[in-house]
């Protein structure tokens, strides 16, 4: 993406990892093809290979790189179509549930991390949110480059899962702990800066609940 | 840029333009105390903070006007010939002041916290004092919002389609918004000057139209309320309950009408049946009126006030200056604006018997929330406000307090035992009440904080997850249950859930972000509306609101069936419809599990069954309202 255009905010919301930025500035798919169909597609390709084995194979990890390529790919624009705004939301829940799927299957015992590591990464993408709603302005880059993105994770997961149970389970603790420390941190810094600049943002009251919508 | 500047304290600019019915400006009618409405309004200023007040009347009143506008604060009169030159001079203050403008009509009784409210609450950064009460707006002129941004207004010359609500005369303007806004009032000044644009003296006759119905269809109201009345003393009955139901109506009545500020002189209910969202597009055609003289002088008096009041129009600028505007809500609070002596002496009645802390408490509660909240928690959580609020505590503590009790109920259900699970229930119920009085407090001592605001929602999602863990870790130790991955599938879901909401409002927003600027000549902002409103424009949903005046004496016409909507926005237009229905409404909110229904759900179950049950509760209620949520906002998306 270039820096003179500015972000949509639903794009902010996607958490692209550098794998995904650097795929959407080669092959834009989103836009020439719907970017909803594009993910709908990739998350299609990756669950499906997921749900049909016991454990995680070769053939996983390609499903892995196909999702990511169509779903980077999806994010070129969001100009495109009128239910771009239902990629994030996606992205967050199939990340998530593919964490949980490849935890089951490589490392069982394992759960409680891949809970504690869901925790965190729940808490940074709350963080985007919530600070783009209330310092007008998201989280810097940086932070979505540590923590690899949704792509860099995806990619992380099942190619762990495919070496093997142990080491997943030592990087989910490891990735859990480490994202903690810098999240938390990151997010202090932030709050003690736009305190100390004192700027009075807008602020725009959403409704978390969606009580307002169907 | 970095460094911390003191915030410079907010200015005012208000209008004594606004003439009384006997003369005079209505700025200078008495209040109490003998001060008069100006003096009480200044006052009032001062006590919120502001330490410069520009009052801009007519050349004719300014002695008068100087006479009043002599309190603690810093006071500089001005005169102008007319509403084009009261925005020229607001555009020169707005460019003069560094901190908050403030402006408004001087010519109003009401509370104080409203307008201590537009200078505090950071959520609004420019915007305007508006309610959605008909009741409560009296001859207010409309607005329509949208997705918390005001986006289309009135004036005496200005129409906006759909509106909402009403805007009551004050609007406030931020530091940073100051250049664009005081070009856009500045350039309304120059048009608003004579001649005026094409189609703006038609919708003067129109409006004027429009209440010449409104004040005809009131007065065979009440000549039929007064025949009826003398029919049933004639009669000799009616039940004592009858009686009392029937005082109660006029004691409501009166109070309405006060709120309008014409109460005595009207002599009778004054809610405008014309500010009704329904008769807006109501084409008065060339049905003939039959009109008392003190009528007549009533319509001719408000069209008198409509031309001399420059809110409407300053209103409309800012909605079209391209600045982002929100809408500053009046609540329960009062506020009239009498033209009469009267009419002063019986608001300031009115507002007597209102208590406005109490009213500040009650406004302390968020008017939109769950049902849970609503009923099982808000009730009694405004006291425990109250009380925080008195001993000094701060919001930002509360919310520290209610994750630690958060904590809490997560160790206790981590402990595995029936009696921790039922402690965890109760616990987690603890600090649901904690963090729905930080907000409130917030509300109530004014003392609202960004990071405030953050931590409270982060820390909103940090208890619920730790609760499930919590419960999970309760569940291998105490009952033999591995829920690891039921938890971890309840966070997945929840987080889409929000994200889910999140992405859509950011598309919306970002839609309305693009809307198209209105020129400010351009009298009607219908998109599609051609510039003259063909005749019989339909009526709108306000049918229904129209139907407890008793038989219109003059037929409004008959409108032409609405354009069907696109196929996708039929559900949820028919949705939209059913919620006018209460029991509906809240059944729908109950439905969607928002937060407190959610921390019910997760204390009802945990404390009767085990951690697998509530995982699965969890589950399955939260995947049928995530598919109903997704469904409902694509079809939005898709429709519109």
């Amino acid at each position: 993406m270039t820096a003179a255009k500015m972000p949509t905010i639903v794009h902010n919301y996607r958490d692209d990892g550098p794998l995904a930025t650097w795929l959407q500035r080669r092959l834009p798919l989103g836009e020439r093809i719907d970017p909803l169909a594009l993910t709908i597609i990739g998350m299609l390709a990756l669950g499906l290979v997921l749900l049909s084995a016991d454990e995680v194979g070769a053939l996983a990890v390609g499903a892995a790189a196909v999702f990511v390529i169509l779903a980077a790919g999806a994010g070129a624009t969001e100009a495109r179509s009128r239910l771009a705004w239902m990629c994030p939301p996606l992205l967050r829940g199939f990340e998530y549930a593919v964490i949980i799927r490849v935890t089951a299957m490589a490392a069982g015992d394992a759960m409680p991390a891949c809970y504690a590591l869901l925790g965190v990464l729940a808490l940074h993408h709350y963080d985007m949110v919530y600070r783009l709603r209330h310092q007008s302005a998201p989280p810097p880059a940086w932070i979505n480059a540590v923590g690899g993105g949704w792509d860099g994770r995806v990619l992380l997961v099942v190619v762990l899962g495919l070496i093997g149970g142990d080491v997943l389970t030592v990087v989910l603790i490891a990735v859990a702990a480490g994202l903690a420390v810098i999240y938390v941190t990151e997010s202090v810094n932030g709050w003690r800066r736009y305190s100390a600049a004192s700027a009075t943002g807008a602020s725009v009251d959403f409704d978390d609940e969606g009580l307002e919508q169907g | 840029m970095a460094s911390a500047v003191a915030v410079p304290a907010p200015s005012a600019i208000l209008f004594a333009t606004v003439p009384a019915i006997d003369g005079g400006p209505a700025a200078c009618l008495p209040a109490d105390g003998g001060r008069t409405l100006l003096e009480r309004l200044l006052a009032q200023l001062r006590a919120v903070g502001v330490r410069r007040a520009w009052v801009v009347t007519r050349s004719e009143w300014q002695d008068e006007v100087g006479r009043a506008a002599t309190s603690g604060l810093d006071v500089v009169v001005r005169t102008s010939a007319d509403v084009g030159e009261d925005l020229e001079a607001v555009a020169e203050v707005a460019r003069a002041v560094d901190g908050q403008l403030l402006v408004g009509i001087g010519d109003v009784l009401m509370h104080q916290r409203p307008l201590a409210v537009l200078l505090a609450d950071p959520r609004i950064r420019s915007g305007v004092l508006v309610t959605t009460a008909r009741g409560r707006a009296g001859q207010a002129f409309r607005v329509r919002a949208s997705k918390g941004r005001l986006v289309g207004a009135d004036s005496a010359w200005h129409r906006t389609h759909k509106p909402t609500g009403y805007q009551l005369g004050f609007a406030i303007i931020d530091p940073a918004d100051r250049d664009e806004i005081a070009a856009a009032i500045g350039r309304m000044g120059e048009i608003a000057r004579e001649p005026r644009p094409e189609g703006w003296a038609e919708e003067l006759e129109r409006k004027v139209a429009v209440w010449r119905v409104s004040a005809a269809n009131r007065e065979a109201a009440e000549a039929e309320e007064a025949r009826e009345a003398a029919a049933e003393a004639a009669a000799g009955h009616g039940s004592e309950a009858d009686q009392r139901a029937a005082a109660q109506e006029r004691v409501h009545a009166q109070e309405r009408a006060s709120a309008a500020g014409l109460a005595s002189d009207a002599g009778g209910p004054l809610v405008d049946s014309d500010t009704v969202a329904g008769t807006d597009d109501g084409d008065t055609g060339e049905v003939p009126l039959a009109l008392s003289p003190e009528g007549e002088e009533r319509v001719a008096h408000r069209a008198r006030v409509a031309e001399q009041d420059p809110m409407p129009l300053l209103v409309v600028a800012l909605v079209r200056s391209g600045v982002r505007l929100t809408p500053g809500y009046l609540r329960a609070f009062f506020q009239a604006r009498p033209v009469s002596r009267e009419g002063a002496t019986h608001a300031l009645a009115v507002l007597a018997e209102r208590d406005e802390d109490k009213l500040a408490l009650a406004s302390a509660v968020k008017a939109s929330d769950g049902f849970f909240t609503t009923f099982f928690v808000s009730p009694y959580s405004r006291y425990i406000a109250r009380f925080a609020a008195r001993r000094g505590w701060t919001p930002n503590g509360m919310t520290t307090v209610s994750m630690l009790i958060g904590i809490l109920s997560a160790l206790a259900f981590a402990t595995g035992s029936r009696a921790g699970q039922i402690a965890g229930a109760l616990l987690l119920q603890a600090a649901f009440t904690v963090d729905c009085v930080d907000g409130q407090l917030a509300r109530y001592t004014l003392r609202f904080s960004k990071l405030g605001a953050w931590l409270d929602s982060i820390f909103d999602r940090s208890k619920e997850y730790v609760a499930y863990a919590g419960l999970a870790v309760g569940a291998a130790r105490g009952f033999d249950q591995h829920v690891w991955t039921l938890a971890a599938a309840a966070l997945t879901l929840q987080t889409f859930r929000h994200m889910l909401g999140f992405a859509f409002d950011g598309s919306r927003h970002e839609k309305l972000h693009a809307l198209p600027r209105l020129p400010l000549e351009r009298s009607d902002d219908h998109p599609a509306r051609p510039p003259e409103p063909p005749p019989g424009a339909p009526l709108g949903a306000g049918g229904a609101a129209l139907a407890v005046a008793p038989a219109p004496a003059v037929a409004v016409p008959e409108a032409p069936p609405a354009p069907k909507p696109p196929l996708a926005m039929r559900p949820i237009r028919l949705l939209a419809r059913l919620d006018r229905y209460k029991p509906v409404r809240w059944a729908r909110r109950i439905w969607l599990l928002p937060i407190g229904e959610r921390f019910a759900l997760i204390s009802l179950t945990a404390a009767i069954w085990t951690p697998r049950t509530t995982f699965i509760a969890l589950l399955v209620w939260g995947g049928a309202t995530a598919i109903w949520g997704v469904t409902g906002r694509v079809l939005r998306s898709v429709g519109s």
